[in-house]
């Protein structure tokens, strides 16, 4: 009797195992949207450094974004000088330049995945666009954490072919691949300079380098994720108060 | 050659039909290399005055630019160079920008073309084309657009357009410029796509006093496409003496669709000729063949009084080729003669969606001509040749006849 309980007892003990083995080995799907939880956040506050290396000569640009969600986005330029205060704001599908010369411009919903300063990272880019709506995902483990390879849906509008993702354990990326359709390397994006923010793991520096060589340095100083925004904030008379205090 | 005369004017129907089959395909071809020259040069003439002049100076395209042009940042050096040259007969600089074009709420893809317009216009009469408002001038700020562009963004003279640039080498730029005129482009794509502007106020956009995307030159002694080595001859001498960060690129590697249409059109002219000759060559051989066959006997007559087979032949031969010259010398005539009628009348005005096609394509919806001696010898001396040899085949036929079986031959 002792010894049908002992067996009973050790059976059912390894099938907790395994069903505790598999809820710690987490699907494709949920790494990725560990991975979009870690690096987006609810909402996103941030000064981004960039240095966009073209042909060997270097500029240099200072941006301060907000998002709120997916849908929410404001990009103001604080350097070089003569662009400070304009910036870019994203409602939805809706895409708006500003600049206190200017005034405002609404852009083609396309002008989300062109570079912002004819060169470097794009404004989907620095709005920290989500990576899971429009493609599929697998995953495999590996030493340090994950590697995912993303394939867009068929109708997807996305520029890219495929991704390939290197992510830690803890779901920070650590280099991400771009392929066009026909399989061809585009660039390479190595994030480091992990820092600890709340209860997330963050990569601080990006360097993306494309196939001819040509290189963009992001470097995000403090950033704060799932602060407090009013959506009230998101919009054009954000940059004109702006405009009108400096 | 008497005996061969008489034959032709024994069956005048024939010996018409015979001659209307080596006339048409060389007036048909005359008119054809009148058109497709009239074409050609049409294109000519509108891509390298409005748009690429017969050759440009860029500066080294880096791989994976983009649709931007790479800056110029002071082209000074390559205008010393062009001002000592004797071969260039006009040269100006121009800076060409990828744009978002804003009015209001609407937005368009443009090209902002900086120019200098006191210099493009005695080039290109773009003042003439103006249907609306003023051309630029170096003195103003101002934007003009095609009527096209007008439309799409419901604009007017008057209205302000604001102009956002991301050029790789020149970072961001936004300016706001009034709209002065409205133009009617040659090609519906131009009045699309290019915003006219003065050199100052594009560089505004660009942030730089200096730069340009282009040097764009005419040359001295270039007609049309076909003076293609005086331009090689130059582009070379440019590129000798210009720095290496510049690229000389001629007006057909700068329009690699309208060089595509080119290389259709030759081939297509090739296969016109082909089937005009084949079927002027079937009439030919039918015709003489029959001719032989009515005088089969007579033939045999000749032959029999002791005629050489060779002479026979070459009586074959002669008739074929009197008629072959007069039907030469007739579709010559009448093909200069249309060609110079239309002309006469300042062409063919076309309508329709023919008319939108070609205006599409940058052609000049009017029917013109244009033929060049080259291609008169051409046409005349290829169905000659063609014709010649299909009445070899009925000649040698009459010259291998044997002479008592010929005479006996009863139709």
């Amino acid at each position: 009797m002792t010894r049908t309980v002992l067996l009973v007892l050790l059976f059912t003990s390894l099938i907790s195992g395994v069903a505790l083995a598999q809820d710690a080995s987490p699907s494709a799907q949920e790494i990725l949207d560990r991975v979009n939880e870690t690096w987006q956040g609810d909402s996103f506050h941030g000064i981004i450094g960039l240095d966009i290396i073209l042909s060997g000569q270097t500029k240099s640009h200072k941006l301060e974004v907000w998002t709120l969600g997916e849908e929410l986005a404001l990009i103001r330029i604080l350097e070089p000088e003569i662009d400070l205060n304009s910036g870019y704001l994203q409602l939805g599908d809706e895409l708006w330049f500003y600049s206190p010369d200017v005034g405002s411009i609404k852009l083609p919903s396309i002008a989300l995945g062109d570079a912002v300063f004819g060169a470097g990272p794009s404004l989907e880019d620095l709005s920290r666009g989500t990576l899971s709506d429009d493609y599929d995902v697998a995953a495999e483990n590996t030493e340090t954490g994950f590697f995912l390879t993303l394939i867009p849906h068929p109708d997807a509008p996305v520029v890219y072919g495929k991704l390939e993702i290197w992510v830690t354990s803890d779901f920070v990326m650590e280099r991400l691949q771009y392929f066009d359709q026909r399989g061809e390397k585009l660039q390479t994006a190595v994030f480091s300079d992990v820092i600890v923010v709340g209860d997330r793991k963050f990569a601080t520096t990006i360097v993306i380098e494309d196939a001819f060589g040509d290189r963009t340095i992001q470097r995000i100083e403090a950033p704060q994720f799932d602060l407090v925004l009013d959506a009230m904030f998101f919009r054009l008379e954000t940059f004109e108060a702006w405009g009108e205090g400096s | 050659m008497k005996a061969a005369i008489r034959h032709l004017m024994r069956n005048r129907r024939r010996s018409i039909l015979t001659l209307c089959a080596v006339l048409i395909p060389i007036y048909f071809l005359i008119l054809m290399f009148g058109f497709t020259n009239s074409v050609i040069q049409d294109m000519f003439e509108s891509a390298t005055r409005f748009d690429t002049g017969h050759m440009q100076i860029r500066a080294v395209e880096p791989p994976g630019s983009g649709s931007a042009l790479p800056l110029i940042n002071d082209p000074s050096d390559a205008l010393d160079i062009l001002a000592e040259m004797e071969a260039i007969e006009w040269f100006t600089v121009r800076l060409d920008l990828p744009a978002l074009a804003s009015v209001d709420d609407r937005t368009r893809t443009v090209f902002l073309r900086g120019v200098v317009p006191e210099e493009i216009d005695p080039v290109s009469n773009m003042a003439d084309r103006m249907v609306e408002g003023d051309f630029l001038s170096s003195e103003r700020d101002g934007v003009i657009v095609g009527e096209e562009l007008a439309d799409l963004l419901e604009l007017g003279v008057g209205d302000d357009m604001v102009l956002l640039s991301a050029h790789p080498d020149a970072s961001l730029g936004a300016i706001r410029a009034p709209i002065v005129g409205i133009f009617n482009a040659h090609e519906a794509a131009i009045g699309r796509m290019i915003v006219y502007s003065n050199l100052g106020t594009a560089r505004r956009l660009a942030r730089s006093e200096t730069a340009a995307t282009a040097i764009v030159l005419r040359l001295n002694g270039v007609r049309g496409s076909q003076d293609t080595h005086v331009m090689e001859a130059t582009a070379d001498a440019l590129r000798a003496q210009l720095p290496d960060s510049y690229v000389v690129q001629g007006w057909l590697e700068l329009l690699p669709i309208l060089s595509g249409y080119l290389d259709v059109l030759v081939p297509m002219l090739v296969i016109m000729a082909v089937v005009f000759f084949g079927l002027g060559a079937l009439v030919v051989v039918n015709t003489l063949y029959l001719s032989v066959m009515e005088r089969t006997r007579e033939i045999g007559l000749i032959l029999s009084l002791g005629s050489s087979r060779i002479r026979v032949m070459g009586m074959i031969l002669a008739e074929a080729g009197l008629i072959t010259a007069a039907g030469a010398f007739y579709g010559v005539v009448l093909g200069i003669g249309i060609i110079l009628i239309i002309e006469a009348f300042g062409g063919i005005p076309l309508w329709g969606q023919m008319a939108a096609y070609m205006r599409e394509m940058g052609i000049t919806p009017v029917l013109h001509m244009s033929i060049t001696a080259w291609q008169v010898l051409l046409s005349a001396g290829a169905m000659s040749i063609v014709a010649m040899m299909a009445a070899w085949f009925p000649a040698w036929k009459a010259s291998r006849l044997e002479p008592m079986e010929a005479m006996r031959h009863v139709e």
